[in-house]
């Protein structure tokens, strides 16, 4: 019974100091795509994505019965880190769904400005970006206007507020109903308004750094432990979080809008790739990193060395370089990285799955009708020979009187010469060992689709090759070429295909720039690069999020430049964003369920050139 | 032969608003006996181009729209069996090198292969374009002028222009007008006051920016026209661009329904 009614105790009495109108929410998650867009044509970073954040303590002012309750102490505020712009996972603070609806879309306008407030001005630069955007987009004004009127209906009565806060929160009122009124408040440490909906806020990431610092006193230890936990939990919720733990504030985002890890660490890696790097301080570097005041789990491996020269596949050129591309210098360097064809230790034949053999062979048999072949072409305008057939029909029909003004009345022979040439570009990198289900692994089905790829291009008498790639730093960028152009596919390369484990990191630039230099010296017209992934481009040192996407972009832009045709196949859990950044919207496919992969390689081939 | 569309000269010119040095790039070639291959996106107004530039040199227009089954014998021309006996039809392009106009192969990618051959020997110092079935040979006048257009961002993996073609060609670049000069003709085209063409242009402007990422064609100067016609028709603003930007541009319902909101955002529910 006690426990009965402090339920409903805590359900009444935050219902009552929580203004949230739960029929009128709106979720990002059903808007998010549409969002994208509009943040992009508003003149947004398009390199940014747009991801979820979950609630965060504030300083913010609370009322009494907020504090009664215990409540108001997180909200969650849209804010820019690193390569996301993070929008609340859901807005309920208004009273109807179109406005929660509105709402989002101009904060989504605001952040569409590529401006992160200042933290100690961020009033001033909130009704800076007010008046930008209602100035670009006159249309907005009058959806500002019903936003802010129902934002001041939501904020506290200022006769109700401590005295310290009052001017504060006048001032602030008057800006929400006059972006343009003049304001020269500042706000202090100690004195926080209650957050604005209509605002963007600095990264909480760096806030609770920062407010850790200040009271410094805390239990470091615990945090840590709490840390690790929270961080190494990629499931991590963020709908109605109920947590009461202080140290979770480590926690800004959701991890699964995550990639990689590192991601997350706001570190400057370009002092780590200098020319004369020393591997092992990396390496030693990497175990030393903190986030916020709190250390890494140290479990999570962060190098991989390279195996000993007896286990290891055989190097074929010493280092091939090639340039890579230094956005923040936007600059191409050349020499950059160095690149070795390798081929790989055959340790067993081939042995392939029953189920696999039987998939191949179908589609083989399917392909092999799409073999070129010369055939005659009935009822052709123009021709080698009268069509005979359609000579009788006509003569028929306009001794009927039904002549048709356009008779086809020749045949021809049709040559259907396929003038292209594919490369295959697979992504060998450790990712790849992860498993799919049961006792598969991403490699297996990779290696199973490369096996019916050349069985089925074989079979259709195409000019290809197969090749794949991984990375360990700059220095080892590993091309393997499992089928050249010029050799016929036999076991020799079934057996190379079946022996490719993963290895290491993804450059895909370098491994790009590579399959461009092969493909672009064949002598056919049309060129297809086709680049099988399981997620960004990343290595060990600072080629990873926005840079290893800008250097990969700009190699698939140069494959373009050569006449080549770059297509991204993606198996990554998620279709993101990155993709279309990198390959362009129409260059790239999203495989949902990889399992799919080894059938719909070829069928994407077939509906590509066909 | 319903492809074709001979204009007549008119004392009038139709409407177009020059970019950059286009016309005068144009006459000169036509003066030298250059061919042309202009490229731009769809709806930026090549094909207006082209029209304004015939009637300017006062030259018969000959238009064929290149399409997948465009045979040879449809540009040059074929026998037909008439009552009894066979006859021989000139093609456009035939026609255009007799009669000394200029013949403008629209969206030339879009033609085989082996059509786009037959003009390889007009496009070259020869300028001659020999006829197979009747064994004749006909020299261009000097006003004959080939034009072929293209759009280079289409995709279509295996259909791009042989750089051997394209290398016959002397070529220029077209693409959507800077946002004063297109509110111009926008308001010129449809008719409307100039502060809404203003108002569209700017709003091209940022669609574009999602070409390639969210959309695979931007927003061309023709739709913003259509937009404005609908407009000045009496459709309601928000009305005119879901019809005449929106839905055109995309398929996916999130696009439009984001498309739509940068509208808003920029004219104002209404």
């Amino acid at each position: 019974m006690e426990e009965w009614v402090g339920v409903k105790w805590h359900h009444y009495i935050t219902n009552k100091s929580t203004l949230r109108y739960r029929e009128a929410t709106v979720k990002l998650s059903d808007l998010g795509k549409r969002l994208a867009v509009y943040f992009r044509a508003l003149g947004g970073d398009p390199g940014l994505s747009l991801a979820e954040t979950s609630d965060y303590i504030h300083d913010g002012h609370r009322t009494f019965l907020q504090k009664m309750a215990g409540s108001g102490v997180k909200q969650a505020l849209p804010h820019f880190h690193n390569e996301f712009f993070f929008l609340p996972h859901q807005i309920d603070c208004f009273p109807s769904k179109k406005a929660n609806e509105a709402l989002y879309y101009w904060l989504t306008a605001l952040a569409s400005l590529n401006h992160t407030p200042h933290k100690h001005h961020w009033i001033k630069h909130n009704q800076y970006l007010s008046q930008q955007i209602l100035n670009n987009w006159p249309g907005l004004r009058s959806r500002y206007k019903i936003l802010s009127r129902l934002q001041l209906q939501h904020r506290p009565k200022i006769s109700s507020l401590p005295k310290k806060l009052q001017p504060v929160e006048r001032a602030l009122q008057k800006v929400i109903a006059d972006p343009w009124c003049d304001n020269d408040i500042e706000v202090g440490h100690d004195v926080q308004p209650l957050p604005v909906m209509l605002w963007l806020y600095p990264s909480p990431i760096n806030t609770v750094a920062e407010r850790r610092d200040q009271d410094h006193q805390g239990d470091q230890e615990q945090e840590q432990k709490l840390a690790a936990k929270n961080l190494g939990d990629k499931k991590y919720k963020a709908e109605q979080m109920d947590d009461r733990d202080q140290g979770d504030g480590l926690i800004a985002f959701r991890l699964e809008s995550l990639f990689t890890w590192s991601e997350f660490l706001n570190l400057d890696r370009s002092e780590e790739d200098t020319d004369d790097e020393d591997l092992q301080s990396v390496a030693d570097d990497l175990d030393k990193i903190t986030v916020s005041s709190g250390k890494t789990a140290s479990k999570v491996k962060l190098d991989l060395d390279l195996p000993s020269a007896e286990y290891d596949d055989v190097v074929l050129t010493e280092g091939i370089l090639l340039p890579e591309w230094h956005y923040k210098k936007e600059q191409l360097i050349e020499k950059q990285c160095a690149l070795q064809t390798m081929a790989l230790n055959i340790t067993e034949p081939a042995q392939w799955r029953e189920e696999t053999r039987k998939q191949a062979k179908i589609l083989k048999r399917q392909f092999e009708t799409l073999k070129p072949q010369r055939k005659w072409l009935d009822r052709q305008e123009q021709g080698d020979e009268a069509d005979l057939n359609s000579f009788l029909d006509f003569s028929v029909q306009r001794s009927m009187g039904q002549g048709t003004t356009d008779p086809n009345l020749y045949r021809q022979l049709h040559q259907t010469n396929r003038d292209l040439s594919t490369l295959l570009l697979a992504d060998l990198s450790l990712s790849t060992d992860a498993f799919v289900s049961g006792d598969r692994k991403v490699i297996d089905v990779i290696r199973e689709s490369l096996y019916i790829f050349g069985e089925c291009l074989s079979a259709a008498g195409e000019r290809f090759s197969i090749t794949g790639f991984a990375s360990k730093l700059r220095s080892h960028v590993r091309y393997y070429e499992l089928k050249g152009f010029e050799d016929s596919y036999d076991d020799t390369v079934r057996n190379r295909i079946y022996a490719i484990k993963p290895n290491y990191y993804t450059r895909m630039g370098a491994a790009i720039r590579y399959a461009t230099k092969q493909l672009a010296a064949q002598k056919t017209g049309q060129k297809l690069l086709l680049i099988l992934t399981d997620g960004k481009p990343n290595d060990l040192d600072q080629y990873e999020g926005r840079y290893g996407m800008e250097d990969t972009k700009h190699a698939v832009n140069a494959a373009r430049k050569e006449g080549l045709v770059p297509f991204c196949i993606s198996i990554d859990i998620e279709p993101h964003d990155y993709l279309a950044y990198i390959f362009g919207g129409q260059s790239f496919l999203h495989i949902k369920h990889i399992e799919e992969l080894p059938k719909k390689l070829p069928m994407l081939f077939y509906q590509l050139t066909h | 032969m319903s492809n074709t569309s001979p204009l007549k000269h008119s004392d009038s010119l139709s409407y177009y608003q020059q970019q950059n040095n286009e016309v005068a790039l144009f006459e000169s070639a036509w003066h030298n006996q250059l061919p042309v291959l202009l490229k731009g996106p769809t709806g930026c107004g090549k094909t207006r181009f082209v029209q304004h530039m015939a009637e300017k040199l006062g030259r018969k227009l000959y238009t064929v729209a290149c399409h997948e089954d465009l045979t040879a014998s449809d540009l040059i021309g074929r026998h037909l069996i008439g009552d009894g006996e066979t006859y021989w039809q000139d093609g456009p392009l035939t026609r255009a090198v007799r009669e000394g106009a200029i013949c403008y192969l629209d969206e030339v990618v879009e033609a085989r292969k082996d059509s786009i051959v037959v003009m390889h020997p007009l496009t070259d110092d020869r300028r001659i374009l020999p006829i197979d079935r009747t064994g004749e040979l006909l020299n261009a006048p000097p006003e004959f002028m080939l034009v072929v257009s293209y759009n280079p961002g289409y995709q279509n993996l295996l259909k791009g222009m042989k750089p051997s073609t394209k290398q016959r060609f002397m070529s220029m670049s077209f693409d959507y007008p800077e946002r004063e000069l297109e509110a111009e003709i926008v308001a010129k085209e449809a008719g409307v006051d100039l502060e809404l063409a203003k108002l569209l242009a700017r709003l091209a402007g940022h669609i574009r920016q999602l070409k390639d990422h969210d959309l695979e064609e931007s927003a061309s100067t023709r739709l913003l026209i259509y937009a404005a016609t609908l407009i000045k028709s009496g459709i309601s603003i928000s009305e005119a661009c879901r019809a005449a930007i929106a839905e055109p541009l995309s398929d996916d319902i999130e696009v439009v329904e984001a498309l739509m909101q940068v509208m808003n955002a920029q004219l104002g529910d209404d």
